[in-house]
């Protein structure tokens, strides 16, 4: 006869899902005969398998057909930017957790505020657009050290 | 290059480095096999197929920028490859606001669903069972996650995560039981329970 109990019964579905495949060796059988002789038992199998069931159908679709190509064109992408390997061998991994930005993207910011600091600077179009040229400094702090642009008695 | 050859012998191509001959080809192979799993980790631990893509992605070119870090010695590729892939949810979910994602879940329940009623009607089953599997531990969604969606056994749930067999079991063993806890509206309609 049977010696398993319904809790130890129920404590091994959770532990190791509803397929019999999973369940240890040493206690398929007793299981198995549980579920057929025990209506509680076959009832928590029927639920253990639903759950299993349950989980499966919130499975993931395949991904896009263009994941996969992004992913290797990002590798190539990186190992362009590498310089060649030193004759001692390979070049030193990334850290793994290295996620910056290259550094040209890093700096666009910057450049870019450069350029428009330079160029409105140049073009006279800050004196006509706002007229304080003369009390802030404005844009031209950007472009060049304070001292350069102002006399000493000036400076606040 | 064969794509006969194991991930092992992928991984020693790679190793040779990223110019060297093949590596490129040897990456693309191990893309291949193992990026639905990688996703699969993502979409259980993270909770959106958005995520799971970029959770690839990270997963992949930390693969091909270090393939150093994986020890042949030390176990199987796949199992390696789960455990990174496990750990990189697992930062993620840390430096998420608290509520992010149940946030977006939410937000995804409560989508019009584009296609007939039946669709609709197991779409939303499904995003409640990830609404669920959102509320476990990470470990406990970790060992779900490797049990059900691809189907490893509790020896290498126990081999990945680096514990002991009988922790694997408790979390699983949890994580179900608070599933069941969850989900008994949908398990008594399959189950004939329900009204």
């Amino acid at each position: 006869m049977n010696g398993m109990k319904l809790e130890r019964f129920r404590d091994l579905l959770d532990a190791c899902g509803s397929d019999p495949r999973h369940w240890p060796p040493a206690e398929r059988r007793a299981m198995l005969a549980l579920a057929e002789s025990s209506p509680e038992a076959a009832a928590m199998l029927r639920e253990a398998r639903a759950l299993d069931e349950l989980l499966e159908q919130g499975s993931i679709a395949p991904a896009g057909e263009g994941l996969g190509a992004a992913i290797m064109q990002a590798a190539r992408a990186g190992t362009d930017e590498q310089d060649p390997p030193s004759s001692g061998g390979r070049k030193p991994p990334r850290a793994a957790n290295d996620n910056r930005l290259p550094v040209w993207k890093a700096a666009l910011p910057l450049a870019a505020s450069l350029m428009i600091g330079v160029w409105l600077g140049l073009s006279g179009a800050l004196d006509g657009l706002i007229g304080i040229q003369d009390d802030t400094g404005g844009i031209l702090e950007i472009a060049m050290p304070l001292e350069m642009e102002y006399g000493e008695g000036d400076l606040p | 290059m064969g794509s006969d050859l194991s991930d092992e012998e992928l991984m020693a191509n790679l190793m040779a480095g990223p110019r060297a001959q093949g590596a490129h080809e040897a990456f693309a192979i191990l893309l291949a096999r193992h990026m639905e799993r990688v996703r699969a980790i993502g979409w259980r631990m993270l909770g959106s197929a958005e995520a799971a893509d970029d959770l690839a992605q990270e997963v992949f070119l930390r693969v091909w920028r270090n393939p150093a870090a994986f020890d042949g010695g030390k176990g199987r590729f796949v199992h390696w490859l789960s455990r990174v892939a496990a750990n990189a949810c697992i930062d993620r979910l840390r430096r998420q606001q608290p509520g992010q994602m149940d946030d977006a879940m939410l937000e995804r329940l409560g989508d019009p669903a584009p296609d007939p009623e039946r669709q609709a009607i197991e779409n939303e089953r499904a995003a409640r069972v990830r609404a669920a599997i959102a509320q476990l531990p990470e470990r406990q969604r970790q060992a779900i996650a490797l049990a059900h969606d691809l189907g490893h056994t509790n020896i290498e749930i126990a081999a990945i995560m680096e514990i002991s067999v009988e922790a694997v079991e408790s979390l699983l063993a949890r994580g179900r039981r608070k599933l069941r806890q969850l989900l008994r509206r949908e398990l008594a309609e399959m189950t004939g329970k329900g009204s």
